[in-house]
Formats: structure tokens, sequence, C-alpha cells
């Protein structure tokens, strides 16, 4: 688990990015990462592998100080930045330089994994990829290393369409239950059906966060004439698009993209 | 798992090894002979026909060059971000800094090496040139004065961790305040200069002083090594530093 206790963290003195954050992550969960631009989605990944350090309060990732960055730490968390570069060196390079650091790495899954984005193994300067190539590498990569926490950040900025697909498929088949995913996307719609949890980060930095069982609980996503007895609203083409309290207990689908609106918009608290 | 691991050790000291020369050793030692060759080739052409002279340039060039690899690995070791970043690599601290060490101790033996072939064959090509008569008297590179070494082998190792310094301390000036800075930079200079001061004023003979500054920088050197990785530690994890 990943205990996030009173964080706060800004970049400069007098800005602050993420304030009081106080939440955990549970293993063998995917929790999708929401927020406007410049939300801190970014920062908190960063603080969650320890790469930045919290100027208030703690993380912990199974009970060891993220920002101590103890081989252990480092060991169970793989971060997946939005912007990176390989270098110029063959895949096999990369492999066999960074592998050795990740006691359960798996060439089978990796293998699979590049297999499924129809990506060919001999790649023989990985600087030469495509950016939505260059991405299914490194994931391939970070599901082969097995960490127990995976964190992406943007995970399908520059995917085609089919290879979103993929990615969802590769992520479920390879996720065990001791495993933890943390997902920070724009496009709701690419990993509304993946999600087991939701954070929502706000613009005053705090975060709203809720499983989507609680949510489904909790609320009912419908399409309306009316919004009679709705907490939250929006028009469209058949009327409204409605969050009701889920008093009848019925089944709907989250609509994630209205959830974000009503918590971002305070409705939701 | 233990702090320190052999394996791991050398596992990053690959990793930086590769990541220093582009991933390629065969383009590493491309561009480490070219730099080589500048650092004998320029005095030949500029410094006369006095070999002694050109051959002291060259010395004098490629000690600088020796220098270089370890603030660069120290880079490297932070700044590798591609695509995980130094730092994030599952590896201790104390393993990232011996590691750096060591692949600046491997890229200084493989230049003195590269250095001292290629400078013995320019040098015995110039000599057949420029004085024919002196040539066989020649001999390689770095050891034509083995009693100058005594002081430049550990002014080197000096000058090399002191440059690794630089930069945490230029992190960390805000924190000590530039005054604390100076008066280390001024102790630094003063006890260097301690024993060439006493030969002067006639307390020490001139051995003495040489070998009492090479004392000086080795255990100068030894305290850089172990501040350095304080200061590492520091600029780590340092949340006031960090961003």
């Amino acid at each position: 688990m990943i205990s996030i206790s009173k964080v706060a963290y800004g970049y400069e003195k007098d800005s602050i990015v993420v304030r009081n954050l106080d939440f955990a992550i549970y293993k063998g969960r995917i929790y999708g990462l929401l927020g406007k631009n410049g939300s801190g989605k970014t920062t908190l990944l960063k603080l969650l592998c320890g790469e930045i350090f919290p100027k208030k309060g703690k993380i912990t990732a199974d009970g060891r100080d993220a920002a101590e960055r103890e081989t252990e730490t480092l060991e169970n968390i793989f971060f997946i930045p939005a912007e990176f570069g390989f270098g110029h060196l063959s895949l096999d390079k990369f492999i066999r330089l960074h592998s050795p650091f990740y006691s359960s790495f798996e060439t089978t899954i990796l293998n699979d994994c590049l297999e499924a984005f129809g990506m060919d193994k001999n790649i023989r300067d990985m600087e030469k990829l495509s950016f939505g190539q260059k991405r299914k590498v490194l994931f391939s990569f970070a599901l082969a290393v097995r960490t127990t926490y995976l964190l992406m950040d943007e995970p399908f900025e520059g995917m085609d369409i089919p290879s979103r697909d993929v990615f969802r498929k590769m992520l479920i088949r390879h996720l065990t239950e001791n495993q933890t995913a943390v997902i920070s996307t724009h496009t709701v719609s690419d990993i509304e059906n993946l999600l087991s949890d939701v954070i929502i980060l706000k613009t005053d930095g705090s975060a709203f966060t809720c499983s989507t069982a609680e949510l489904a609980r909790k609320y009912a996503f419908s399409e309306d004439f009316s919004t009679e007895g709705a907490v939250y609203f929006e028009p469209c083409a058949g009327g409204y698009r409605t969050i009701r309290p889920n008093i009848y207990d019925e089944e709907s689908s989250l609509d994630l993209e209205m959830l974000f609106n009503a918590v971002t918009k305070g409705v939701i608290k | 798992m233990k702090n320190v691991s052999f394996k791991r050790m050398m596992l990053f000291s690959r990793l930086l090894l590769n990541n220093a020369c582009a991933y390629s050793f065969l383009k590493g030692a491309g561009v480490m002979a070219a730099v080589i060759l500048f650092c004998i080739i320029k005095p030949i052409l500029t410094e006369g026909n006095d070999m002694q002279a050109m051959m002291t340039t060259s010395e004098d060039l490629l000690k600088v060059l020796f220098i270089v690899p370890l603030p660069l690995f120290q880079a490297a070791a932070i700044g590798i971000s591609k695509p995980v970043p130094g730092l994030m690599i599952p590896a201790s601290l104390i393993e990232k800094y011996i590691s750096v060490y060591f692949c600046a101790f491997i890229a200084a033996v493989i230049g003195m090496a590269g250095s001292i072939l290629i400078g013995a064959g320019m040098y015995g090509i110039a000599g057949h040139v420029i004085d024919p008569a002196e040539t066989a008297g020649l001999r390689p590179l770095f050891f034509r004065d083995t009693d100058g070494l005594l002081i430049d082998i550990p002014l080197l190792c000096l000058a090399a961790t002191v440059f690794q310094l630089i930069w945490p301390t230029l992190l960390m000036r805000r924190k000590t305040g530039k005054p604390v800075i100076a008066v280390i930079v001024c102790g630094y200079i003063l006890l260097i200069f301690i024993p060439a001061f006493l030969m002067f004023v006639g307390f020490i003979g001139k051995d003495a002083a040489r070998f009492s500054t090479a004392i000086i920088l080795c255990l100068l050197t030894i305290l850089n090594i172990l501040w350095g990785y304080l200061l590492m530690k520091h600029f780590e994890f340092d949340r006031s530093v960090n961003e």
C-alpha cells in the first residue's frame, strides 16, 4: 500500500501544487488519476515514486518512506513519464542494461506485449521510433519488470486507437492481484472501463478519491428529460446527462467525464 | 536487501559507461582517441622544435583530460533520463557513488594507456623528423620525469574530486551562505601551500616539502571523496533543494 498522509508540494515557495493530500493506494487495483492541466497529476506521480519529495507530510510505499529511495522501494515502483527518450541504443541492449536491476523481470511478458502491439523485437535504434512506439516499448518493459506499483503519466499520448485497446488488454492480462497501476490521463474514455478507483485532483490542490464500486453504489448516471433530483446535470442532445443519488439501487455505468466535471465544480465533494 | 552489492555496483557502472559513450564503446573509443590525438598533435604543431617542451605540453593537456570524466559520470549518475533517471535506478546511493569513481578510474586508465601508446607512436614519428639524434632517448609520455609524478598524481586526484564537489556545493550555497564556501576554499588553498611556505622560510627542505604537499593532497582527496558522498546524499535527500 502507498500511504499519502497530509502531503503538500509546490515548486516555488509561495505556490502550492498539491495540498493536504491524504489517501491510500491499495494493492491489486487500477487507479485513474484525473485533473485539469496544472492540477498536479505529474507532480503527484513523481511524489509517489520518490522522484521529488513532499514539502509537508509523508508518502510511504509498503511502510518505507518513498523519499528515502531505498533500493527495495525503487525496485517496487516503476514510473512511465509523459516525455522521455531512449538514446541511440537497441532494444536488446536497453533490456540487458536495465532489466538486471529488477529481480522479477520476465522476458515472456515483454515479448507477449511487443507481439500484441505488433512491434518487432529487433529494434536497432530506439531513438528512431515514433513517440507512440516508444511508449509501447516502455509500457511493455514496465509490465515485464513486474513492480508492485506501476505509475503511468499520459500513457495513451501518441498511441493509435488499436494500440490503446491492446494497452488495456495487456494491462488486464499481466497485472497481477499484488500489483497496482496508477494511470494519469486527460482522455477518460480510454480508461473508463478499466478502473477500480478514481483520484481527481482539484484546482485548489486537494484530491477526491473513491472506488468505482462505491461511486456506483452512491450515484446513478443516466440521460433524462428532467433534472429533478439530480445533484449534477449537463444538457445533451436527448435532454440531460444527470448524476442522481442512487436511492433505488439502480445499476448504471460510470460516466467519468460527468463525475470529473461534478467534482471539479465542487458539486460532489 | 544489502545496502552495498558488488553486482548492482557493476551493473550501474556498466549503465554509466554505456551512457557516457552513447551506448557504443567504439564511438566512445573513437572520441577519446580523437581528443588524445589533438592533445598530442597540437603541441607538435605549435611548440617549435623542442621535443621536451612538446611532450610536457601534451602531458599537461592530457592530465586535464583525465579530470573531466569524474564530474561527467557524476552528472550522468544523477541525470540519466533515458528513460529511468539515474537516481531512480534500483541501487543504493553508495553503490551509485562508488560506480561513479569506478567508471572515472576505468576511463582514466584507458585514456592513460591510449595516451602512452598514441604518444609514443606520434612522438616517435615527430622525433625522426625534428631531431633524429634525440629520438632514441625519448621515453613514453608521463614516464620521462617520474619525480614530478609524486605531486602530479595526487594533484590530479584532488582536482578531479574538487570538480565533483562544485555542483552540489552550488546547489547548497543558499543554505550554507557564500562566506562559508569562501572560508572553505581559502582553507584548502592555505593547507596546500603550507609546506611550500615552510620551505620558503627555511623550516623544511625541498624533499620534505614535496612529500608533505603530496600527503596533504592525498588527505584532501580522501576528505573530498567522503564530503562528496555526504553532499550527494544531502543533495538527494534535502527537501529544500530537491525540486
